[in-house]
């Protein structure tokens, strides 16, 4: 079975949003949709000891998927591959499943009505190809590809190394995995 | 540019209102079932399911999609399908428990197919009531709704006001007993609505309390603002001295239009605990997120409109 | 958009284009049909980026078809700035510009033409060799600020500046103001990619960057005074023997001066003066020497600290002459110039400059390391050794605030013509008011550019100019480098947009240049330039398809058979170049260029220390700011400063500032951070709002929070040695907006 997720690599990335605007100019959303928001926290200390992290956010393909689970209509689903998305058709535009969701990675498109969110690039994954935030980023921050698969490079990093998921206790059990790192000197 | 609340005014007038019509049928049938005085409430019946009717309009017009609402009536296993199928039902069974009092139809005095209907209307009324409270307490990522006291906080409000309601109703139509007894089921409705409202007001209070204790800091958040933030005018103002302080006086005051005046308030208090649940719907942030949305463009900015 | 191209269509040719929002051109294939491009990606194949683009890479459309994009040439009608303009045909305007110019050559001289440029994105010999042949000597950039003045020192000092870090070797690096986090996004994969494998990075930055949180040492030193900290590392490394004395001993000149000299910079000396604590003043020389091979790479914030600049560039360069670094492996190498292309220098005609024209290059009598007399000197030198020298657009040009004041004052002879190509000078060179007045006076203004922006408002003519996807480039390090990337044209050039090299070549025809002109558009130029390396093709776009770049495989101790390409064939520790131009052969001390203790009467009233210049996403300078989906994601203007300041001076997170200096004052908001000493604010670079009205005293708020507003060009405080104006290590002051409003 495949079974998309993604790494974010903490330790690389450098907050230069590039992710972020990838993702909107080659999906085309509307100006005020962010799929994927990077946060920074920090500097944190007191100067001149500080780290700094940066964190990559976006939808998280959980495998207990609350937003898929609270869908009225059926919109929300859930492919065999583990990917979440929105069938526009189906969505009324209620809501709930943004409610429902701890990570913050569903939207309303005013123009349509519609909850709008990250599928993994769907059809260019499918395709072979990579989702465009993994593909921009400069850093190689953030690696994609199927968690059942032991070669590829998530099973194996998720597998070998202290990864978290975030907002564990929420028990969503989210597919990205983040590697920490110390953020700063030494 | 980020919207702060993703539902609404429709939604928290809805919930007042799905509250309010579900406890108000569950009051008219429990009456008829084990009371035998169901004519005093029939006219609650027939409210109810308006009132019901007018809650649903509110999440349609709440909607993304407006027109395409019916599909809702789906096969999904969400509770929100269950709970759009129960209160289309509860709408029709409360019309036809209704039509029974009214004589004008051939199964008017068949009183066992009428308490079957109540029966069922009980069962609707229930779920109606608390399915609300069960969809927003199974919510994770909103920590002030993640608890199984939030449809027991919907509910005993539900009672308060559904009685409060019925009171107001009660008799109005086609009520064939006398004055006497229709008085005295205002005083039992007093009387109810005295031990309910002192009853609500401790469940809020520890509602409250327990989310301001919690060890959750969001849930803290969320009730800081109740008690003492942005949210305290409406909560000591309306939830509680419009709501609770100020209708308890005036049932206790006695007399026919105190008693009117604090159901017409006690509902009011309803409005104000729905609102400010919906809009507690904070949400863990991460760090560095707030200050990241706070960055962003705010909607008004020229640049936005520049160069269509 | 991109996912919906189907690559099975006949009609669909990929052509092998690149990013031109920095001089990085990362690589990028586009999809083009019926001369139009469908879509872009960042090229795999591409030895720079990989196939990653950054935020800019990621617009290239946006761009392209920008509403607001200038595409037909304009010509003022009204008074100057009332943004009134006609559209004229490109012809009628090339006309109209040659034979004003022609006048202005008759009545004033031909020095009376400057040029102002940006950073690359250019043809820039193409703009030195119609300025040669023209007869003008004042062509300049911002380069005094952008790495040429390191370039003219390090190699006055070794030959030829050792900007090829052979990183991939080495296991130490330093960054001297430099910040590729976040304006460098390739070189900082690389870092990332090395610090995995062990390498050791020391990041020198008064800022707690994106790079400087990758660091293992950070050295968070007062803004301009980076002097104090080299001549500290020098005395480290010297008087603890931590130098390679066989490479002193056998290949550099001047050592046993150099030692004397440095023994009183002790680390001590310097702690109060770079605010950083002696020790880690050590422990940082310490690491860099003996964690060997190392390499320094370059950043530009030591060509913006004004004068102390030269100084402070010459005593950076001693540190890899002394540790050996340089030419081995893992070190810094230098490339020299390539001797299998046509160099850049090559094309640009210098030899039909006369040397009485020369001699009219204004700021050459008073900064002479980046002029005629300097250049001259090193390029005799280079051309000795290999017969080429380095690029004179770039490393000699007119000082560019003294041609701002020439035409202002006529002194030292009037200027009054200006061709702005490839730059926004009110936002981007020193002391915003005095070039906007510059603008306004010039007696005759042209501007190149996409936009209609705060300068090009002024002009008398304004040229469509065609960019990302419209054209080739060749990338390679401003003319300096022996490596070079190829990139060709996606599309023919919209509307009526032309390239710059269309510009000059059209001008030049115009001019009686004509027969130095043979080539007519840019392929025809590179594959000039290419042909020589002997590749089997029949064009540059053949080259671009099959082969794309070239790199040499690297050259370590070259100057093992001839020495190096100094007078003395050793490295000049003790520079014979800068002496023979009347500057200190050795490194002294030069402090900021305000200081508290130079200048105590200003820093009464200015108490706070700046800086400024440097990069951040998703901007570049003053571009993208018209670009909706990058402009969300930084609408307004932060400034950084420390919390406790923040919070003695009444300031909250997010309250409108002023930052005001003696040049001026902007508004930015208030981004409180721990990254940064409480006595050091940082304000962004480059903001305008291009949103507003061209109309006003603040056309396009180009005034309002653009922080040179704040900069220095005064001659007190540019570096005597190469000319660098001050954009860091000024004093300000900060204080809340209680005004409201705009400016």
């Amino acid at each position: 079975m495949t079974r998309y997720a993604m790494v974010m690599d903490t330790r690389r990335c450098i907050a230069c949003h590039s992710c972020t605007v990838a993702c909107r100019t080659f999906n085309d959303l509307p100006l005020d949709m962010i799929y994927n928001p990077v946060l920074t926290d920090g500097p944190v200390g007191v100067y001149p000891n500080l780290h700094m992290n940066h964190m990559p956010l976006l939808c998280m393909h959980c495998d207990t998927p609350p937003c898929v689970h609270v869908c009225p209509t059926g919109a929300s689903k859930q492919e065999d591959d583990g990917i979440v998305w929105v069938k526009a058709e189906t969505c009324i535009g209620c809501k709930t499943c943004i409610q429902a969701c701890p990570y913050n990675a569903r939207h309303i498109d005013h123009a349509l009505g519609v909850v709008a969110k990250c599928d993994f690039c769907k059809d260019r994954v499918r395709a072979g190809k990579e989702p465009h935030c993994v593909k921009t980023c400069h850093q190689r921050a953030r690696i994609f590809g199927d968690l059942d698969d032991p070669a590829s490079d998530v099973s194996r990093l998720v597998n070998s190394l202290n990864t978290i998921q975030l907002l564990e206790e929420l028990e969503t059990d989210p597919q990205v995995f983040y590697i920490l790192g110390t953020g700063g000197q030494g | 540019m980020r919207e702060k609340h993703f539902w609404g005014w429709p939604i928290a007038g809805y919930l007042t209102l799905g509250g309010l019509g579900g406890c108000m049928m569950i009051y008219a049938v429990v009456t008829d079932l084990f009371f035998d005085s169901g004519d005093v409430f029939a006219l609650c019946a027939l409210a109810a399911a308006a009132l019901l009717g007018l809650g649903s309009s509110f999440l349609i017009f709440e909607l993304g999609r407006p027109t395409q609402f019916w599909r809702v009536f789906s096969a999904q296993k969400a509770v929100l399908t269950f709970g759009a199928w129960m209160v289309l039902a509860l709408i029709g069974v409360s019309v036809v428990y209704f039509s029974f009092w009214t004589g004008w139809f051939p199964w008017s005095q068949m009183e066992s197919l009428r308490k079957v209907v109540a029966g069922l209307g009980l069962l609707l009324g229930t779920g109606v009531v608390l399915y609300t409270g069960i969809e927003l307490a199974s919510f994770k990522a909103r920590a002030f709704w993640n608890t199984p006291a939030l449809p027991v906080l919907f509910a005993v409000s539900g009672l308060l006001t559904g009685a409060a309601a019925d009171s107001l109703l009660a008799g109005l139509w086609p009520f064939a007993g006398s004055e006497a007894a229709l008085a005295s089921v205002r005083e039992v409705l007093r009387s109810l609505c005295i031990v309910l409202v002192v009853f609500d007001f401790i469940v809020v209070m520890l509602y409250v309390l327990m989310m301001y204790t919690s060890s959750n800091p969001t849930a803290r958040r969320a009730a800081s603002r109740w008690l003492s933030g942005s949210f305290a005018a409406p909560f000591w103002g309306g939830l509680v001295a419009f709501g609770h302080v100020a209708p308890l006086s005036l049932y206790a005051l006695g007399g026919v239009v105190a008693a009117v005046i604090a159901s017409v308030l006690v509902i009011v208090g309803g409005v104000f605990l729905r609102f400010l649940v919906v809009y507690s719907d904070d949400r863990r942030l991460f760090a560095g997120e707030e200050r990241y949305w706070e960055r962003l463009p705010k909607g008004d900015e020229a640049f936005l409109e520049a160069w269509e | 958009m991109l996912d919906d191209i189907d690559l099975s269509d006949p009609g669909i040719v990929v052509k092998k284009s690149c990013c031109y929002f920095c001089h990085q051109n990362c690589g990028v294939l586009a999809y083009v049909k019926d001369g139009d491009v469908l879509a872009i990606e960042g090229d795999p194949e591409h030895p720079t980026n990989q196939g990653g683009l950054c935020c800019r890479g990621n617009i290239a459309l946006k761009h392209l078809n920008h509403p607001a994009r200038i595409n037909k040439p304009l010509r003022r009608v009204g008074e100057r700035g009332s943004n009134q303009w006609e559209e004229i045909p490109w012809e009628q305007a090339i006309d109209e510009i040659a034979e004003r110019l022609s006048r202005i050559k008759e009545e004033f001289g031909a020095e009376a033409l400057a040029t102002a440029g940006g950073t690359l994105r250019t043809d820039d010999w193409a703009r030195r060799r119609f300025m040669n042949l023209f007869g003008s000597p004042n062509g300049f950039h911002n380069a005094l600020l952008c790495w040429i003045p390191t370039f003219m020192v390090e190699t006055a000092i070794s030959g030829w500046s050792p900007f090829e870090t052979d990183l991939g070797n080495s296991r130490v690096l330093v960054l001297w103001g430099q910040n590729p986090g976040a304006s460098g996004m390739p070189g900082m994969r690389g870092i990332t990619d090395l610090k995995k494998l062990g390498l050791k990075v020391i990041c020198i930055d008064p800022r707690y960057t994106e790079t400087a949180a990758h660091a293992d040492l950070w050295l968070p030193l007062r803004p301009g005074s980076d002097s104090a900290l080299a001549l500290a590392w020098l005395n480290v490394i010297i008087h603890e023997g931590l130098y390679d004395a066989a490479f002193v001993e056998n290949w550099c000149v001047g050592f046993t001066e150099l030692a004397e000299h440095v023994a009183q910079y002790t680390p001590e000396w310097a702690a109060p003066l770079t605010w950083l604590d002696p020790e880690l003043i050590r422990e940082s020389a310490r690491m860099y020497a003996t964690t060997k091979p190392g390499n320094i790479q370059w950043g530009t914030s030591v060509d913006q600290i004004g004068k102390a600049a030269g100084a402070t560039m010459h005593a950076r360069a001693l540190l890899r002459a002394i540790t050996g670094n340089l030419d081995c492996p893992g070190g810094d190498l230098m490339t020299g110039p390539s001797l299998d292309f046509v160099t850049d220098e090559e094309m640009e005609a210098n030899e039909w400059l006369s040397e009485e024209q020369k001699a009219k290059q204004i700021g050459s009598d008073r900064y002479k390391l980046t002029t005629w007399p300097g250049y001259g000197r090193i390029a005799e030198i280079a051309k000795a050794t290999w017969g080429k020298a380095p690029t004179a657009e770039w490393m000699c040009e007119a000082h560019a605030p003294s041609v701002f004041r020439a035409i202002l004052t006529s002194d030292p002879y009037p200027v009054k013509a200006l061709i702005v190509s490839a730059t926004n000078p009110v936002n981007s060179y020193g002391n915003s008011l005095e070039v906007l007045e510059a603008l306004k006076a010039v007696d005759f203004l042209v501007t190149c550019e996409y936009w209609m922006t705060s300068s090009a408002l002024m002009s008398d003519y304004v040229l469509p100019i065609a960019g990302a996807l419209e054209r080739p480039i060749i990338h390679n390090t401003y003319g300096c480098s022996d490596s070079l990337i190829a990139s060709q044209r996606a599309i023919q050039p919209k509307f009526e947009r032309r390239t710059d090299f269309t510009f000059w070549h059209d001008l030049g025809h115009r001019l009686g240049q004509t027969e130095m002109w043979p080539w007519e558009n840019e392929e025809e130029a590179y594959y000039y330039m290419l042909y020589p390396l002997g590749y089997d093709i029949s064009s540059y776009d053949d080259f671009v398809e099959r082969y794309r770049f070239h790199f040499p495989p690297m050259e370590y101790y070259k100057y093992g058979e001839a020495g190096f390409a100094t007078a003395s064939r050793r490295i000049e520790l003790y520079s014979s170049v800068l002496e023979e131009l009347g500057y200190p052969p050795l490194p002294t001390y030069v402090g900021p260029p305000e200081n508290e203790i130079d200048d105590p009467e200003v820093a009464e009233k200015f108490p706070l220390v700046l800086t400024t210049g440097g990069g951040f996403m998703p901007y570049h300078h003053s571009e993208q700011f018209q670009i909706k989906e990058l402009r969300f994601l930084k609408a307004e203007p932060y400034m950084e400063i420390n919390p406790k300041t923040a919070e003695s001076l009444g300031i909250a997170e997010g309250d409108w500032v002023w930052i005001e200096t003696l040049r001026g004052r902007i508004r930015q908001k208030a981004g409180l951070t721990n990254g940064i000493h409480e006595r050091v604010v940082f304000t962004q670079r480059g903001w305008w709002y291009p949103e507003r009205s061209a109309l006003g005293s603040d056309p396009f708020g180009v005034l309002e929070s653009n922080a040179n507003v704040l900069t220095s060009t005064s001659d007190e405080h540019c570096d005597p040695i190469g000319g660098s104006w001050a954009n860091r290590g000024l004093l300000c002051r900060v204080y809340k907006d209680t005004e409201g409003g705009t400016r």
